[in-house]
């Protein structure tokens, strides 16, 4: 059971962080406005973190697996949750990595930055209904 | 924050959730039902269009943190108490079994769920 607990608290610690920087690094990046090659590292931390989140999202469902012998019980609102919150990770990495690729001196434009911080927001909204509901 | 700071960052995040979610899991057997169905008996028969109660008891248990109620396989209500009743129904007339699975904080099933089957005229 310590384990387990550990293993769980593991996965929930690295998902709050990331929660906090996908959330967080597009609001930064909006309100303080910092110059194009500082937008363009943050862009790059806030891949890592939407990745980030996703690994450890599906941490959860691995823990429970191999510690339970079968996956978390989510259905109906809880269900719909999950399925935006991997949307909004999809979204959100395939956007920063077009934008990354594409290798421009700047960062993403104001549009990018607040549809990412509408995806993070989305996101963390969710995962409030998937503690809850099930 | 320089550029290599930032990759030093990211990287070691992503590390933490890989080794948290991969290597350094060992996996168990599941353990025995830790929930008791006291009240409607199996074989019970329920009034259809009606509301009954459903009365569960999970034995103590440091894992259990809260049960599922299903009805045919499909989840129907969630609650905290770990001895407590649920509404069930009204439900549609026939055979139903009604099953309570008590879960972890992660919503997983600890050991099998208990279930009765009812017939509801």
């Amino acid at each position: 059971m310590e384990l387990e607990n550990f293993l769980y608290g593991g996965v929930q610690l690295v998902h709050n962080f990331g929660a906090a920087a996908v959330t967080g690094l597009p609001v930064a990046a909006l309100w303080f406005k910092p110059a194009p090659p500082v937008l363009r590292k943050i862009a790059v931390l806030t891949l890592f973190a939407w990745i980030v989140q996703a690994l450890s999202g599906a941490g959860f469902g691995t823990v429970s697996y191999f510690q339970e012998g079968e996956l978390p019980q989510i259905h109906h609102l809880a269900l719909a949750a999950l399925i935006v919150k991997i949307a909004c990770a999809g979204l959100a990495v395939t956007l920063l990595s077009v934008h990354i690729l594409r290798g421009g001196a700047s960062g993403p434009g104001v549009a990018l930055w607040r549809g990412l911080a509408i995806l993070g927001i989305t996101a963390l909204a969710s995962a409030a209904i998937l503690r809850w509901f099930s | 924050m320089s550029n290599k700071a930032s990759m030093a960052i990211a990287c070691a995040l992503i590390a933490a959730a890989t080794l948290a979610s991969t290597n350094i899991i060992l996996p168990v057997m599941a353990e025995d039902s830790l929930v008791t169905i006291l009240a409607p008996a199996d074989g019970a028969t329920l009034a259809a269009k009606q509301v009954s109660k459903l009365d569960y008891e999970v034995q103590p248990s440091v894992k259990a943190d809260h049960v599922h109620l299903f009805v045919d396989g499909d989840e129907v209500g969630m609650a905290h108490k770990l001895k407590g009743s649920f509404k069930l129904g009204p439900l549609k007339a026939g055979s139903r079994k009604v099953c309570v699975s008590p879960v972890n904080k992660n919503h997983t099933p600890i050991g099998t769920q208990a279930c009765i089957t009812v017939t509801v005229q």
